[in-house]
């Protein structure tokens, strides 16, 4: 599927979550359970080291506001935001031309995960 | 400085939390915690298997209201324990389960015992938490007994490697203890639209679920039927909310409701959901249950609010303050008409007449009801004895009815009545079981004997799994596979190998008189009864679909 089609298809989920061992855990296996897929995911520690930012790029489907809820009760998040698209993503791709010997790219611009909006 | 190991400072917490007894079953990675329990006030209660160990605390905690406490070690003490805390899970029950695990270094090396439990536990637990340090359990406890016990209550897994129970840690003070938070009301803007809408309805009925005894709001929430002159219908987990004689009283709803009940439903132009959750054995075929209905919902767990049903007026927030807040709201009124409606329905469906004696198990259940009276606890197992009891039970308070509702597991009830008689010493304990289920944790009979707690275990034996049984009946031909049990099977003679007093009904036939000396002396006493192996639940809501098209005795065993 071609990165625009993709794009169209999905939305984005940006949570403020504890920064520890397990949040991911709990965070992905709530989507696990429903075998929803996750698109993309990207984690990054906030200036306040005890708490990170999460973004979930996933598909657009009905059942996303309920899960959206069962994240916030989740006792580690935080916050739970969605937008449309986020450029968190933009110019990230994970690219193997061959899956065996191909090399991947992985390039990116620098992205702070503590703007503006906080806790 | 206060220097304490891992495993007294675990132990010091929970007596810190209030907590006077917790049971469990200790092994090779939670002995560091058993030797510092030996040396604390708090009493221990040996189960006889880490899942009775877990209903054992579920049992104490649907009394008590607060979180209590089992223990297990590493691997399969772990993972026995595991479904008692996916039941406390559907049924919001606090609970706090510290497990024991291998030491920090071997984690992730297959060693003796390991298991991932916190892996395992994450889809089944509120939270959970892998202690790391010693000092993190200053922390950790007294977040789990919060967590617990905060708004939708639920359990919390604390798994604690031995080297972390064995380290020493330095800190300077203690820190409080871990409590539930204080409730809040639902925004007041949404309480004003609903209590409106109650006003201005002419068919509503008030549906009342498990959260409203979570909440300890059922004198609310009979107050609001009470003013608004509502029906009102209970789900399995709260009965005992209104008494089962009240007068607004339609009993419960569902699978196994009264066929006025869900008949009513199907006519009501307002639902108004209180701490329920839209459960499928509630509704029956979602699209057509109460299709006419608006919905007012009140939940906790703003999670709940359009998960099944979209409301029209969803209240976020916690039962006890809202309720207060609508009834602040509300005038009282009289609905004869819709009242009238239903008493028809009624006389069109009659309930059946239940009489003294064991003709029928339903009738030997409220006969055994009415013996004990409304201070008494039951709990049940899982099964047709179970929704034959809660049919059938004279219902008068709330806390009163112990009962494995969203996991629906065989093996809850007598571990569940060890926990009550725990925690309430003084009330009468009374479990109702069978032959199936009993069998899957019939080893706490060994506990209950060892405490001499006063149990009186009602054995309804059909020499089957009944329920499953009726469903081969009635919806796979008649093929009954795999749920006969052994009728050789000699419960009398196996508790009495337990140490309990037996009466044995099938062999003396109905005895009024041995029946209330059994149920009014103290201590542990197994009552077995023989039930006929063709009895049945009805109605019967086929599973999957709509609540109107019960199956009924007159129809299916005509």
């Amino acid at each position: 599927m071609k990165p625009e089609s993709r794009e169209r298809d999905t939305t984005v989920l940006e949570l403020v979550v504890n920064n520890h061992a397990g949040t991911l855990s709990h965070v992905c296996g709530l989507f696990a359970r429903r075998a929803f897929n996750l698109d993309a995911i990207v984690c990054l520690p906030m200036g306040d080291e005890r708490y990170s930012r999460i973004w979930l790029r996933v598909r657009e489907i009905d059942r996303l506001d309920l899960l959206e809820n069962q994240l916030r009760r989740l006792h580690d998040v935080h916050a739970v935001d969605r937008s449309g698209r986020h450029d968190v993503f933009d110019g990230i791709d994970a690219k193997r031309e061959d899956p065996v010997n191909g090399d991947t790219t992985i390039s990116r611009m620098v992205f702070d995960a503590d703007p503006a909006s906080t806790l | 400085m206060i220097t304490r190991t891992g495993a007294a400072l675990t132990i010091e917490l929970i007596e810190r939390q209030g907590v006077t007894q917790l049971a469990g079953v200790p092994g090779g990675a939670n002995l560091p915690l058993y030797d510092a329990l030996s040396r604390s006030r708090i009493r221990h209660v040996l189960a006889r298997h880490e899942q009775g160990a877990g209903f054992i605390a579920q049992g104490m905690a649907r009394v008590s209201g607060r979180p209590e406490v089992c223990f297990a070690t590493s691997g399969p003490g772990a993972t026995n324990v595991l479904t008692a805390l996916a039941d406390a899970r559907l049924d919001s029950i606090p609970l706090v389960c510290i497990t024991g695990q291998v030491a920090t270094a071997l984690i992730g090396t297959d060693a003796f015992q390991e298991v991932d439990i916190y892996g395992m536990s994450l889809p089944v637990c509120k939270h959970n938490f892998l202690v790391r340090s010693a000092d993190e359990l200053l922390e950790v406890i007294p977040a789990a007994f919060h967590i617990a016990a905060s708004g939708r209550p639920g359990p919390v897994l604390v798994d604690i490697p031995k080297d972390i129970q064995q380290a020493v840690t330095r800190f300077a003070q203690w820190p409080e203890p871990g409590l539930a938070e204080p409730p809040h009301a639902a925004p007041v803007s949404r309480i004003d639209a609903a209590a409106r809408a109650i006003a201005a309805s002419r068919r509503p009925v008030l549906y009342l679920g498990g959260g409203v005894v979570h909440a300890g709001g059922a004198h609310l929430a009979r107050a609001l039927a009470e003013r608004c002159d509502l029906p009102t219908v209970l789900t399995l987990m709260a009965l005992g909310v209104l008494p089962h004689d009240h007068r607004l009283s339609l009993g419960m709803l569902g699978m196994h409701g009264a066929e006025a009940t869900n008949h009513a439903l199907r006519r009501a132009d307002l639902l108004i959901a209180v701490g329920a959750r839209f459960d499928d054995r509630a509704t029956g075929k979602v699209a057509e249950f109460c299709p006419a209905a608006r919905v007012v919902h009140l939940d906790i767990d703003a999670s709940e609010l359009h998960k099944i049903r979209r409301a029209d007026f969803p209240l976020p927030g916690d039962v006890t303050p809202t309720l207060a807040a609508l009834l602040e709201r509300l005038a009282p009124m009289k609905r004869p008409a819709w009242r009238d409606e239903i008493r028809v329905l009624q006389l069109s469906h009659p309930a059946p007449v239940r009489s003294r004696g064991m003709a029928r198990p339903e009738d030997f259940i409220r006969t055994v009801g009415d013996v004990v009276g409304g201070e008494a606890i039951v709990t049940t197992d899982v099964g047709q004895h179970q929704m034959w009891a809660a049919q059938a039970w004279p219902f008068r308070r709330p806390r009163q009815w112990l009962t494995s509702g969203g996991l629906g597991t065989m093996g809850f009830g007598l571990p569940a009545a060890i926990g009550a008689a725990l925690a309430a010493p003084s009330r009468k304990v009374v479990c109702i079981s069978g032959d199936g289920s009993l069998l899957m944790n019939i080893q706490e009979l060994a506990t209950a004997a060892e405490l001499d707690l006063d149990i009186k275990l009602v054995l309804l034996n059909n020499h089957a799994m009944g329920l499953v049984r009726q469903q081969q009946d009635l919806f796979y031909d008649g093929n009954r596979f795999a749920s006969d049990l052994d009728p050789a099977t000699d419960f009398c003679t196996i508790a009495r190998g337990f140490g309990w007093d037996v009466l044995d009904l099938a062999r003396r036939g109905f005895d009024p008189r041995a029946l209330d000396d059994a149920l009014s002396s103290r201590g542990p006493r197994f009552i077995h009864v023989p039930v006929d192996g063709d009895a049945r639940v009805y109605p019967m809501v086929p599973p999957g679909g709509a609540n109107h098209d019960m199956l009924t005795e007159t129809a299916c065993e005509a």
